[in-house]
């Protein structure tokens, strides 16, 4: 049995932003245990080798998938888009409210101003619920995505990735 | 897929009368090992003739070439003890330089620079050979009990075992004449053991304190799913440090002056009673007539014994904090704990658990068998018994327990493979050549969570050669991490345009021991800072040392698209650059970076327009042959 290449259809699920977790998790609990190594641990090389690989590769699209970041750059790839580069431009906008944020976040870290953290920490995931939701609109199923769409597509998972890091960091301190 | 009609296992083609098939699970320990199976569709651990099922992981090389192991061998320990190896596992996969003071072991050791060798007057035993010894016995006293030989065993290893250890582990089975079905986790094979003994669902935490190590981890149980969210551990923390503890308190109360070393023996297993006796009852008699004639009466209560201890309990805390951190979770998600090993039997640990979890932990299997009885059920499952026992289907989601990566410019790691990614998996990254015409490309497996090789372990070497002569850049060379189910580690390399491969097998000749485990991810947590500044140093002087070269070979071949002033002014601040580059001041080396790009940003441009011209009247090609 050959696997999908195609990470949506591998799980069953429509090719858009928005998520139902729950048919994810479950679609990848059924898939892995298809093709689990577990399976085949009396059975010859060749098959052993074959379900290490699918199930790796099973393993690999769930971690894409149920990645928020990860999910909108396969997604835009999935439309031909080039995957996220390091050092791509944010929006000017976004970029120096950030900056701001991350001098108060510094700021309250010297300070050891804890609840400074947890309320900076609190807007941030905020914002990436509103990244979320942008995205979630602007990939649907069943539609093709204009070139403006693609580019806008764009600006948000940068900013939501930019978001996710900065989260994690200040997650990180404040639970050290 | 092609149709299989001669595989008469296959679920296509069910054997005509499906018999139960004999499998086993081993718990290979420190200091004592266990074989568990299911006869008849239910878990039980398997007793010697005598009834014992514990065998003491002690081996030793008799006078008359017999080879004893358990209780026989361990009258042995202090008599003869060249040839009569106790905890083995602590040797397993290890080179001298892993050891420290090899002084503190009671053996003779042979000069090797793989794995330790002892010398033993039965010539000289590595320790796969020694620990096959202990499965030998397992196996029979398995092939005894259940009618016949094994089709195949689970064993056991800690979860933060690394490549080396497992590969050792996995080759003892196969010496011993077993066909290892998988390497499983202990805390993992607790779990399944609890999970499905109960019919639990929901995210427990396995609650592993050994002789020497300590190991947690948070696993999820769903619908017949065991996921492993994360795992973590303090390898140098065990019941062994509490026994220390009383031993230090019977130093100190009965006012004595430095012990002969028969002493130490004598009081060191007179304190171990005496932490057992208060698993029981709130007080142990610690007596003993040493061999100066003096007397030791004293009277250990539970509360002196709790107080002296209290560190230790605490320190358990953090990994059991980070493993919560890593699963993104909090103490409320948390249904039930599992404890494992020995020294849980201890009551302020049971108390401790207790309150940190605001629950009591789940007692209904004994700490000491656990590990094994999931091991027996994983065993079961895999030969295909399963559908012969009412239990329902079920799947093992485990995870790597340290990151994998790979040495780049400056001797950092680019982290492959984060700790805690579930397994099996795949991992793919693309790197380029540094130099024109490079034709080989030097790959250095590493593995732990710090920023900077020389703080990792060095898992395996190994060139990607053969790379056509191409300008610095143009290579795409795709370097690929596999970790199979029982995570063991392969790397391959294969240059994309061209299709040139290398791959390996990753099988140091030894690896990691279990503090520098502790010890590595202690440091990368404290060190994080650090490292940060460390590798923006790092980066930028790889960035100089690129921009010096690019810009000395430029004017090597277009030096005279320039005055002799522009030359000056260039050479300048590559000289500045250079300086800057030796030193360890990082905003000093941004600025003359800075500077320098500047001041070479003409010059590319003029050599840029020059190659767009000597292009159209053709152009020779230099290939540099170089590592």
């Amino acid at each position: 049995m050959n696997l999908p290449t195609d990470y949506f259809s591998l799980f069953g699920l429509p090719r858009r932003y928005a998520l139902d977790e729950q048919a994810l998790s479950e679609s990848y609990r059924a898939l892995l245990s298809r093709v689990h190594p577990d399976n085949a641990v009396l059975a010859d090389a060749t098959a052993k080798r074959r379900a290490v690989e699918d199930a790796a590769y099973v393993n690999d699209a769930y971690r894409v998938l149920k990645d928020a970041v990860r999910r909108g750059d396969y997604l835009l790839q999935c439309y031909g888009e080039a995957p996220l580069g390091s050092n791509e431009a944010l929006p000017v906008e976004f970029l120096s409210e950030q900056l701001d944020a991350r001098e108060a976040a510094d700021e309250a870290w010297q300070a050891g101003d804890r609840d400074r953290l947890e309320s900076l920490l609190d807007s941030l995931i905020a914002a990436q619920r509103q990244q979320q939701k942008a995205l979630a609109a602007l990939l649907v199923d069943g539609e093709t995505p204009s070139t403006k769409t693609l580019a806008s597509a764009r600006q948000h998972v940068l900013s939501l990735q930019f978001l996710t890091r900065f989260a994690d960091d200040l997650d990180e301190k404040i639970n050290a | 897929m092609l149709l299989q009609i001669s595989e008469p296992d296959s679920q296509e083609n069910p054997a005509p009368s499906r018999e139960r098939k004999r499998a086993a699970g081993i718990d290979l320990g420190t200091t004592h090992s266990l074989v568990a199976s299911m006869p008849q569709g239910v878990a039980t651990v398997l007793p010697d003739e005598k009834g014992r099922v514990l065998l003491p992981s002690v081996v030793r090389y008799g006078e008359a070439g017999e080879v004893a192991v358990g209780y026989s061998a361990l009258p042995w320990q202090a008599r003869d003890a060249a040839n009569t190896i106790a905890s083995v596992k602590r040797l397993m996969g290890r080179g001298l330089d892993d050891l420290g003071d090899v002084r503190q072991f009671p053996y003779q050791w042979a000069e090797t620079s793989g794995m330790v060798r002892l010398k033993t007057r039965a010539g000289e035993k590595n320790p796969v050979e020694i620990s096959a010894e202990i499965l030998k016995v397992l196996r029979m006293r398995a092939e005894a009990q259940l009618g016949g030989a094994l089709e195949g065993v689970v064993v056991t290893v800690p979860a933060y075992f690394d490549d080396a250890q497992r590969q050792a582990t996995k080759e003892a089975a196969r010496l011993a004449g077993l066909n290892v079905l998988r390497l499983l986790n202990e805390p993992t094979a607790a779990a399944i053991a609890y999970g499905l003994d109960q019919g639990a669902e929901g995210v427990y935490v396995v609650y592993d304190l050994g002789g020497g190590t300590f190991d947690v981890s948070v696993l999820r149980l769903s619908r017949g799913v065991f996921e492993v969210l994360a795992t973590h551990g303090d390898s140098a923390l065990g019941g062994d440090d509490f026994d220390h503890r009383v031993f230090c308190w019977i130093l100190e109360a009965a006012d004595l002056p430095p012990l002969a070393a028969e002493d130490v023996r004598l009081l060191s297993t007179v304190a171990r009673r005496a932490k057992e006796t208060l698993t029981q009852y709130e007080t142990a008699p610690v007596v003993a007539t040493l061999s100066t004639g003096d007397k030791v009466e004293l009277t250990l209560t539970i509360e002196k014994f709790t107080e002296m201890t209290r560190h230790l309990v605490q320190k358990t805390l953090t990994p059991l904090k980070r493993a919560l951190r890593d699963a993104k979770l909090s103490i409320e998600d948390i249904k039930g704990v599992v404890l494992v090993g020995g020294a849980t039997r201890m009551p302020q640990i049971r108390q401790t658990v207790a309150e940190f979890f605001k629950q009591p932990p789940l007692l209904n299997l004994n700490p000491d068998e656990v590990v094994a009885l999931g091991a027996a059920i994983q065993a079961n499952a895999l030969v295909g018994n399963r559908s012969l026992d009412s239990g329902e289907d079920w799947l093992l989601l485990d995870v790597t327990p340290l990151s994998l990566g790979l040495e780049t410019m400056g001797g950092l790691v680019e982290k492959i493979v984060p700790r805690n990614a579930s397994i099996p998996l795949t991992r793919a990254q693309d790197f380029t050549t540094f130099k024109d015409g490079q034709t080989a490309l030097a790959i250095h497996v590493v593995q732990g969570e710090r920023e900077k090789v020389s703080d990792c372990r060095s898992l395996a070497r190994f060139e990607l050669r053969g790379i056509p002569p191409m300008v610095a850049g143009a290579a795409r060379i795709r370097i690929t991490f596999q970790i199979d189910a029982d995570g063991l580690l392969s790397v391959s390399a294969r240059e994309q345009t061209t299709g040139v491969e290398a791959s390996v097998v990753v099988k140091p000749s030894y690896g990691l021991n279990e503090s520098e485990v502790a010890r590595m991810l202690e440091d990368s947590l404290a060190h994080a800072r650090d490292d940060m500044q460390a590798r923006a140093l790092v980066e930028t002087q790889v960035e100089a040392d690129q921009l010096i070269e690019l810009t000395q070979h430029a004017l090597a071949e277009d030096g005279d698209l320039l005055s002799a002033a522009e030359r000056a002014a260039i050479d300048a601040v590559l000289a500045e650059l250079a300086q800057c580059r030796q030193g360890q001041e990082l905003n000093a080396l941004r600025l003359a970076l800075a500077k320098a790009n500047r001041a070479t940003a003409e010059f590319a441009g003029r050599r840029m327009d020059s190659t767009v011209k000597k292009a159209l009247t053709g152009k020779r090609v230099d290939s540099v042959i170089q590592e």
